[in-house]
């Protein structure tokens, strides 16, 4: 009897040294972990219940339990210094070019006919007509329905307000070229906040003084306290590197943007709005409610923008506005990463942890009014948290997320997303009119709350937290808890993907003209084969990965070699034509380089060789590699 | 009437396991509640019964490590 209660004793020691040992060689599964937890106990169980129990070993247990305790506390919570924010800037940086992005190639018509014209299959053709017909335009995914089109509509109600023309003492009318400062008849005057100059009370109260002396650090705490004050959920100020402004225009389809024209811009303030956690939170990913809530925190973030800088101009001060969902100057994410407020993550954009980390929207302001820029070293640990979390990729549903190591493109140490395919997916989701997937699975991505700071604080502190939190190969504790789920909507269960494709054997002829812009070879979507429908099915259709399905297709859907037909799900009539046609025309190499040899045409990917750049790279900032500090030095003294 | 007479007394030591296993629990009761309250009814429940796990070893501790009447004391 006694020889039986210790057999079994061993076996439940033995049963915690597997777990232990599984723990580790599955690097850090979650059911391993918990069973360590419960063997152990088992154990202590049996122990005391079946042996003769000595005062000293009573003593050793509990003080073997407490300290067990307190070093996994001390590892959790203790003050260890967050890890340093990564080099990203590791080579040659080239300014990137509105045309290039996603969206850019997308609508200009760089990656196919089917795409471009993917407004038509969610409408029946008297709508299309209808949208289309009124405003010039091809109806979008974001034009489609009523709820998106108010959403969005704010922000494009407020473009506007970009331009030079005056409109109640406020620049007004869209221009054809957006790239100007707005000059204020304040302008050199130097007004001040208010009559009196009086200062918010708490900035009063944290200066220790009530009077505007206008010092950096002053201007910035106002700044921070307005733009919370319209609603941001943080204010973020950055000295500018002008590797952030964009080469190209989109909105004028290619127009170059020229660093001479915007030396006075020395510092950058962005806004953040949240999309609501509800409806992230809520949204299947093939929703119709996806691309509204995007224009929602676009077009609240861009009235903040507008109104901010309405004051700055007012007071004297250059300020140009950029707002989404197109209408931006430079590229946003570096001044989240470098004002110090965020990190790049995984899904190649910055996480930023005050603002529900990918879940918010920005705007910024470019300005000459003096700021204190926040400090661009400041890390949050998240690209170390991103290493050891794939939550994004595993959701995406076309796998356009990087797994794996970061790589490095345009001399950016990063994960690269592979925007065609997004794009594609996001415009041409046949079930639903955008995605969301990334942002909704991100750890992250929670509401504001004390508990889920403490999450952060351990994410950024502890080095032991990334590896409980998200492991990368086995199942991570965020995936075990399983945020997934909702009381309000219920489980995420069925997400079909299904996204306009082009035609079968579909090969884009370049150089391919558009507006003022010439995309080129250099301009081939490596998505190209798959966007015809080749290896499509490496999308997640039809699969059940890591807990999460991913539905099937109905057959009505496909067409006779199981493609996905380019029909809207809930209107069958509507499939596309075979024959479209690109907002732009294909012309012969010489054609293109008399264009751009002119100046009737420019180019100019960051990927391009330098010979295929028009108008050529700043010699000053594209050349040999420049960090962030360096960069953004240079530019502060430039007169 | 009734008399109720209460006596407790603990060692030092399990004072402190009395409190890392109140501190497990209240940190999942915590848990629960803000998780609740974001609507993550599953979450929650999951990250209550993860504080649990965690405080079943410091539990066994207390209920079933107790001197038998036969033990030698070699403190």
């Amino acid at each position: 009897m006694k020889h039986n209660k210790k057999l079994l004793m061993a076996i439940l020691w033995s049963a915690m040294g597997a777990s232990l040992i599984l723990f580790v060689a599955t690097r850090f599964n979650v059911y391993a972990f918990l069973s360590i937890f419960v063997t152990a106990a088992l154990a202590l169980a049996w122990w005391g219940m079946n042996f003769p129990i000595t005062e000293t070993a009573r003593r050793n247990t509990h003080l073997g339990v407490v300290g067990f305790w307190t070093l996994i506390f001390g590892l959790l919570f203790g003050p260890f210094p967050v890890p340093k924010k990564p080099q990203y800037v590791v080579g040659e940086v080239h300014r990137f070019s509105e045309m290039e992005h996603g969206w850019g190639r997308m609508y200009s018509g760089a990656l196919g006919p089917q795409i471009a014209n993917h407004g038509r299959v969610y409408t029946d053709p008297e709508e299309v007509n209808g949208i289309g017909g009124a405003r010039g335009k091809s109806p979008s995914f974001v034009t489609g329905y009523p709820l998106a089109r108010a959403l969005f509509g704010g922000a494009s109600a407020l473009d506007g307000y970009r331009g030079v023309e005056k409109h109640g003492g406020e620049p007004a009318a869209p221009v054809k070229y957006p790239w100007v400062n707005y000059e204020s008849e304040a302008r050199g005057t130097k007004l001040g906040w208010n009559k009196g100059d009086m200062l918010l009370p708490e900035v009063a109260k944290q200066l220790g003084y009530e009077k505007a002396r206008y010092t950096p650090e002053e201007n910035s705490l106002m700044v921070k306290g307005i733009g919370k004050w319209l609603g941001s959920m943080d204010v973020a100020i950055a000295e500018v590197d002008p590797r952030w402004f964009y080469s190209h225009d989109f909105i004028t389809k290619g127009t170059p943007l020229p660093l001479e024209e915007v030396k006075e811009l020395k510092y950058a303030i962005q806004l953040f709005v949240d999309q609501d956690w509800t409806r992230v939170h809520n949204d299947p990913g093939n929703s119709w409610w996806s691309v509204a809530k995007s224009g929602q925190a676009y077009s609240t973030s861009a009235w903040q923008a507008v109104r901010l800088a309405a004051m700055l101009r007012d007071m004297g001060y250059v300020a140009r506005v950029g707002f989404g969902g197109i209408n931006y100057d430079s590229v946003e994410s570096p001044i989240s990463v470098y004002s110090g407020k965020g990190e790049y993550g995984r899904l190649s954009d910055a996480v930023v942890p005050s603002a529900g980390g990918l879940r918010f929207k920005s705007a910024s302001v470019l300005t000459n009014f003096p700021l204190k820029a926040g400090d661009p070293d400041q890390g949050y640990g998240i690209t170390r948290m991103c290493a050891n979390c794939d939550r994004c990729a595993r959701a995406c549903p076309v796998s356009s997320i990087a797994m794996g190591e970061p790589t490095v493109e345009n001399g950016v140490n990063m994960w690269q997303v592979d925007k065609d395919k997004c794009v594609r997916f996001r415009a041409g989701n046949l079930g639903g009119n955008c995605c969301n997937e990334c942002l909704r699975v991100c750890p992250y991505n929670k509401p504001d709350t004390l508990f889920h700071r403490l999450g952060n604080y351990m994410i950024a502190h502890s080095p032991v937290a990334p590896y409980l939190f998200g492991s990368v190969r086995g199942v991570g504790l965020e995936d075990w808890l399983d945020f997934d789920y909702s009381s309000e909507a219920g489980h995420v269960k069925n997400r079909p993907a299904r996204w306009v494709q082009e035609n079968p054997g579909f090969k884009m002829q370049f150089p391919y003209y558009v507006g003022n812009y010439i995309y080129t070879e250099e301009d081939r979507s490596t998505a190209e084969a798959w966007a015809a429908g080749e290896g499509a099915k490496m999308g997640k259709v039809g699969l059940t990965y890591k807990g999460v399905e991913w539905g099937k297709i109905e057959p009505r859907l496909l067409d006779a070699n199981g493609r996905s037909r380019n029909v809207h799900h809930d209107f069958e009539k509507g499939a596309l034509p075979a024959e479209l046609p690109l907002p732009g025309k294909t012309i012969s190499k010489e054609e293109a380089q008399a264009l751009l040899d002119s100046g009737q045409a420019f180019a100019g990917g960051s990927n391009h060789t330098d010979a295929n750049v028009f108008p050529p790279r700043s010699p000053k900032y594209e050349r040999g590699v420049l960090t962030y500090k360096e960069a953004a030095k240079k530019w502060k003294e430039e007169k | 009437m009734l008399n109720l007479k209460v006596n407790f007394q603990m060692k030092w030591y399990e004072g402190l396991l009395w409190a890392v296993e109140i501190g497990l629990v209240a940190f999942g009761l915590w848990a629960l509640v803000d998780t609740l309250m974001i609507s993550c009814s599953k979450a929650a429940w999951r990250f209550l019964l993860l504080f649990l796990i965690w405080a079943l070893p410091g539990a066994a501790v207390l209920v079933f490590f107790r001197p038998g009447r036969n033990a030698q004391d070699n403190a």
